[in-house]
């Protein structure tokens, strides 16, 4: 009953959103006609759009639409596509990279068109020994950047690097800038932000909204294809539910199963799912006892039921993971790598050949970060069932995160969201990469960090994968953590509309969405 | 009276300086760190570091305090950590988007409340003290944010009465009020019990006075009673209140800002406690303590003017 | 409580002269019907609390993944969360968390709240000003953002929320008390005392703090009210106990994404936070009819 009624304010709530936008709707074919703006929510506010430096996780997102980049991925794909530049080759000894512009593209707000020298500032910038930007260790095997002329940009490696190409397609850090805006706007540069990408800042609001104006000199054809969108900052998905529901926002990413659930119940509402390239696995101290001895580890693994976990408390936005790549990533061994059954009682057995047969007590460090809120508490129950104690440290993000980084723990969740390359997730079992590294487990082993290092300075994609694989294998014989879930993302939209991917990671592209209207 | 107005404000220099001071300590105290959380889980160490340098956090903590106080006292908090943009004008810009919705939840909370005062002790012990006192209570026997989702569930999800989120368009008066209803009444409900209580008490201590029985006894009409001898006097513990529950309010604002997704100096607080933006979190708390000083400030003189017996010299 | 029985009896309700003030309380008390329908309840929900364990049908924290998020039922009165928790049980553990918090806080936050007020108002001088510099100070600060901001700091176990919550409410009770303290110290009975040579501790223990003792458990009685509606909010904001652990506001916060399939869950949560709250309330406000001598009826 309370459905039915729900659904009929929906009803009236959808009606009344025609009626508002119908009057400002334009006409773009014979007879479709588009929303002229449309509403979504959005995660959080921008920090700062200068895309080299400073960069928060909602800056990406954002500029993802007002930036271009030399070489982009397939919206919700894993799949690398042309941007400025419209080819590229790679040297047989992968060490230099040559991209081959396109002409004509402008600067928004006739800041003159994009050429050669704005790409080699963009990375120079980064790259120099002097730079402070966080970027210079993603992208500090470039040696140097040569123009030959306005439309070709090439780079000069020290040393051959198999993820470049991800690496520069992926909007982190990656998007061209114009010097001269740049110097212009100086400290009010964020407001001003001048990019060659489908939208352009129009306003910016924090706490309240981001107002993005389409590009009218894009240089793809029919691109973008609404002209203005608003969105909204709302961290909270519970909270997030309400407006979508009564229509006031059209469309938003959500991650918690629960509130997706009963969206979904909506049938004004549509969701749309896929995957993240994210990693979720649990990490334990195997620097030290207890779990420096692989029979513990073991012990863990056995006494976790991921797949009634996965399937009950994150149903629907998450997978079971069996390894520590992301399986849209070319090299996951997800299929390959040792499985360890839930069996309570070989848990218990391994912890008493451990000399555990009474358990022991240690710490288990979570987030409030979603979906691990809902995670977090399984875990430990799962824990406790076969002896662990747990003494359970569910902390603020804020405070995790520097808990993490001091390394004050003796088992922590992580969840390690990257570019879709194996080389991602590189980091969490290469010995020099200890927190503040994401190698939380504190894993080292000589054999993996050499297969690392061979990987990264190959170039050819199948010999890549195939050592990615290996060193998977190898780590999980070893138990270096336990993988837990892929997440997913899932995208709530009112059913009009259309053209919106769903995203892998922190990309959020915009340019062909669009809202129908009858 | 001007020389008692400059006085407060020269002992308030004290409990300034202690609050920017406590402030500063508070923050760098608490764990976490912004360039962790601003970089992401997956950050190199490296990166962090250079991070933290270009946010001028790897100076020595007494360093950091002196440019924060020689900030304050040229009026210059810094920049934001979270937005890259000047603190105090993000003070400014969402002041009245606050200040609107306190003012409202007060005039919602004390139109309620003084009404259900009165009533309630007009008819000391009756039924119906007991079901107004009852109903005022049950305001502040609910946490806010419970209220607000009960308003919200009832009359923006299910009716479509109000709008669920923001503050509305800023040009359009109409629509600026829709936005505000919810939050405003919400908040008004949560104030009200306390406000209603105390004019409860108020009333109940003057109706016992001598003046006021005589002028019972010597016959006049009730009503005039009422609000000749009773209300006027009963303002001034309503008008404490409003002083002494302006944090509580402030509190309030935090919440409901947070529900209903309006921009605020609350969420604007919050969202930078969770960010660890030191910057604006010093200048909100500044601003959140010279509203304080004034404030109360503006409760002693109402005092004076609502209560002749109060004489400030 | 002896020290009532001379002089300050007196000064209070020159008519009751044999009857202790406390007396004259439970009496006034006894005969008003809302005072003892809210301490009934009071003493039920306390006991819930108490013996939690063998009240309690289920383990609260034990999960029960197939069955989450099923409706009251014979099995389960309250219905499941989430995890398939039964919720009647976990609002029963979580009378034991929320009651603690607003009791402890309370205790602390009043004790220490005393003793300041009780410095500043009788000693006076430079004493007074710095307490009242400190007061004002925190005072400064919206009582949520300070319990929050000291939960930061300390982290969010039930302890640390017992101590934020408490620190939060210090200045609300040195404040009172120190103006009672100011009123008290005024009267001429007092004066007296001194005049006649009583030390100053003396003079406090024995005139001052039964006189602000009325003041202090009605403050007492809805501030307590007051931190479990502030553990709520905190729990809101996602600073609240550390889960499993479960206060009343936690469970409440948790049904909130919930609130549409199952309501259950933060339902019943809230319905015990109200009446429990709304019973302190009335039942302080009964208390401070029957404390004040110019309301005898």
């Amino acid at each position: 009953m309370k459905q039915r009624k729900f659904r009929g304010t929906m009803i009236r709530a959808a009606i009344l959103a025609v009626a508002l936008v119908a009057a400002q709707a334009v006409t773009t074919g014979a007879a479709q006609s588009i929303a002229e703006e449309v509403t979504i929510r959005y995660r959080g506010d921008i920090t700062r759009l200068d895309p080299q430096y400073q960069s928060s996780l909602h800056d990406y997102g954002i500029a993802d639409n007002i930036y271009s980049q030399l070489v982009r991925y397939v919206p919700g794909t894993a799949e690398l596509t042309g941007d400025l530049a419209h080819t590229w080759e790679v040297s047989d000894d992968g060490r230099t990279y040559t991209f081959h512009l396109r002409e004509g593209v402008q600067w928004h707000r006739d800041w003159g068109e994009v050429t050669a020298h704005d790409v080699k500032w963009t990375y120079d910038r980064m790259i120099a020994p002097d730079s402070d930007s966080p970027g210079r260790f993603d992208f500090g095997m470039i040696q140097s950047i040569e123009t030959p002329d306005d439309y070709t940009v090439v780079m000069h490696l020290d040393e051959p690097h198999g993820p470049l190409l991800n690496k520069l397609g992926y909007n982190r850090r990656t998007g061209i800038v114009n010097q001269e805006a740049m110097e212009h706007f100086g400290d009010d540069y964020t407001a001003n932000a001048i990019g060659s990408g489908p939208f352009m800042l129009a306003a910016y609001d924090p706490g309240e909204r981001i107002v993005l104006e389409a590009n009218p000199d894009y240089y793809e054809e029919g691109l973008p294809v609404t002209p203005r969108i608003v969105l909204i900052p709302i961290s909270d998905d519970a909270v997030a539910a309400g407006p979508l529901g009564t229509g006031e926002v059209s469309l938003g990413l959500f991650r918690d199963p629960d509130t997706i659930a009963s969206l979904e119940a909506n049938p004004n509402l549509v969701v749309d799912r896929g995957q993240q390239s994210a990693i979720s696995a649990l990490y334990y101290r195997i620097d030290r006892p207890p779990f420096d001895d692989p029979r513990v580890r073991q012990a863990v693994h056995h006494a976790v039921d991921k797949e009634t976990l996965v399937g009950s408390v994150l149903t629907g936005v998450a997978s079971v993971a069996h390894s520590f790549i992301t399986p849209l990533a070319d090299g996951s061994a997800e299929d390959t790598v040792p499985r360890y059954e839930y069996s309570p009682e070989r848990a218990m057995e391994l912890l008493a050949e451990a000399g555990y047969p009474d358990g022991f007590s240690v710490d288990l460090l979570t987030t409030q970060l979603e979906p691990w809120p809902l995670v977090s508490p399984m875990l430990q129950f799962y824990l406790e069932e076969v002896g662990i104690d747990i003494e359970f440290r569910q902390l603020e993000h804020g405070t995790y995160g520097s808990e993490r980084a001091n390394s004050n723990y003796d088992m922590v969740v992580l969840t390690v969201t990257g570019p879709p390359d194996p080389d991602t997730w590189m980091g969490l079992v290469h010995t020099d990469n200890t927190p503040p590294g994401t190698n939380s487990s504190y894993f080292s082993n000589a054999e993996i960090d050499a297969l690392i290092e061979e990987a990264t300075a190959t170039v050819d994609p199948e010999a890549r994968a195939e050592l990615y694989r290996e060193i998977q294998e190898l780590a999980l014989a070893e138990t270096a953590m336990l993988p837990v879930f892929h997440l997913g993302v899932q995208v709530v939209r009112d059913p009009r509309i259309q053209g919106f991917a769903v995203p892998i990671a922190h990309d959020f592209p915009l340019k062909n969405l669009y809202m129908e209207l009858d | 009276m001007a020389s008692y107005i400059a006085k407060r404000f020269l002992t308030s220099i004290p409990t300034f300086v202690g609050v920017i001071t406590l402030v500063f300590l508070v923050m760098r105290l608490i764990p976490g760190d912004p360039a962790i959380l601003i970089l992401g889980d997956s950050a190199t160490a490296e990166s962090v570091a250079a991070l933290r340098a270009q946010m001028g956090l790897d100076q020595p903590i007494l360093l950091q305090y002196w440019n924060y106080l020689v900030g304050v006292v040229s009026g210059d908090f810094g920049i934001s950590i979270r937005t890259s943009r000047p603190v105090f004008s993000e003070v400014a810009r969402l002041l009245p988007y606050t200040a609107t919705l306190a003012v409202a939840g007060i005039a919602v909370g004390a139109l309620l409340g003084i009404t259900a005062g009165v009533i309630a002790a007009l008819r000391r012990n009756s039924a119906l003290d007991i079901v107004v006192s009852g109903i005022a209570t049950v305001g502040v026997a609910m946490p806010v944010f419970t209220i607000g989702i009960i308003l919200l569930v009832a009359f923006s999800y299910n009716l479509g009465w109000f709008p669920s989120i923001g503050a509305g368009d800023a040009n359009s008066f109409s629509d600026r009020m829709r936005h505000l209803a919810l939050p405003a009444i919400a908040l008004g409900i949560s104030s009200m019990s306390i406000i209603a209580r105390m004019t409860r008490s108020s009333v109940l201590e003057i109706l016992g006075l001598d003046y006021v029985r005589t002028a019972r006894s010597k016959g006049l009409p009730a009503r005039s009673i009422t609000l000749k001898h009773v209300l006027k006097p009963s303002m001034i513990p309503v008008v404490t209140i409003i002083g002494l529950s302006f944090g509580r309010l402030m509190s309030g604002t935090v919440i409901t800002e947070t529900l209903f997704v309006r921009p605020g100096l609350g969420r604007l607080l919050i969202d930078s406690i969770y960010a660890r933006d030191y910057p604006q979190v010093e200048a909100t708390v500044a601003f959140f303590a010279v509203s304080f000083i004034v404030i109360n400030l503006l409760v002693d003189l109402a005092y004076a003017a609502l209560d002749p017996r109060i004489q400030y010299s | 409580m002896s020290g009532t029985k001379e002089g300050v009896t007196t000064m209070r309700d020159p008519d009751v002269r044999n009857e202790s003030f406390f007396a004259v309380v439970v009496r006034k008390l006894r005969r008003n019907p809302i005072a003892i329908v809210c301490l009934v309840t009071l003493i039920v929900i306390a006991g819930a609390a108490i013996f939690a364990p063998y009240v309690a049908p289920a383990d609260p924290n034990r999960p029960n993944l197939p069955a989450r998020l099923s409706g009251p039922s014979a099995e389960h009165w309250f219905g499941t969360d989430h995890y398939g928790r039964d919720v009647l049980s976990r609002t029963i553990h979580g009378a034991r968390v929320s009651l603690t918090v607003g009791i402890v806080a309370v205790a602390f936050g009043a004790a220490i709240g005393v003793v300041l007020g009780l410095l500043a108002g009788y000693v006076g001088g430079r004493v007074d000003t710095i307490v009242s510099r400190l007061i004002d100070t925190m005072l400064a600060f919206p009582l949520l953002l300070l319990a929050l901001t000291l939960i930061v700091v300390l982290g969010s176990n039930v302890t640390n929320v017992i101590l934020a919550t408490g620190i939060a409410t210090i200045p609300q009770f040195a404040r009172v008390v120190r103006g009672s303290v100011l009123s008290v110290r005024e009267l001429e009975y007092v004066h007296a005392t001194r005049a006649l040579g009583a030390r100053g501790l003396r003079t406090v223990v024995k005139h001052v703090l039964p006189n602000v003792t009325a003041p202090i458990i009605v403050m007492a009685t809805i501030y307590t009210a007051n931190v479990i509606i502030l553990e709520a909010n905190l729990g809101f904001l996602g600073f609240g106990v550390q889960p499993p652990e479960a206060s009343w506001g936690s469970i409440v916060n948790d049904g909130r994404r919930y609130l549409a399939q199952a309501p259950w869950v933060s339902v019943f949560p809230s319905i015990a936070i109200t009446v429990t709250v709304l019973a302190l309330n009335l039942f302080g406000d009964a208390l401070r009819d029957a404390m004040d001598p110019r309301l005898r009826s």
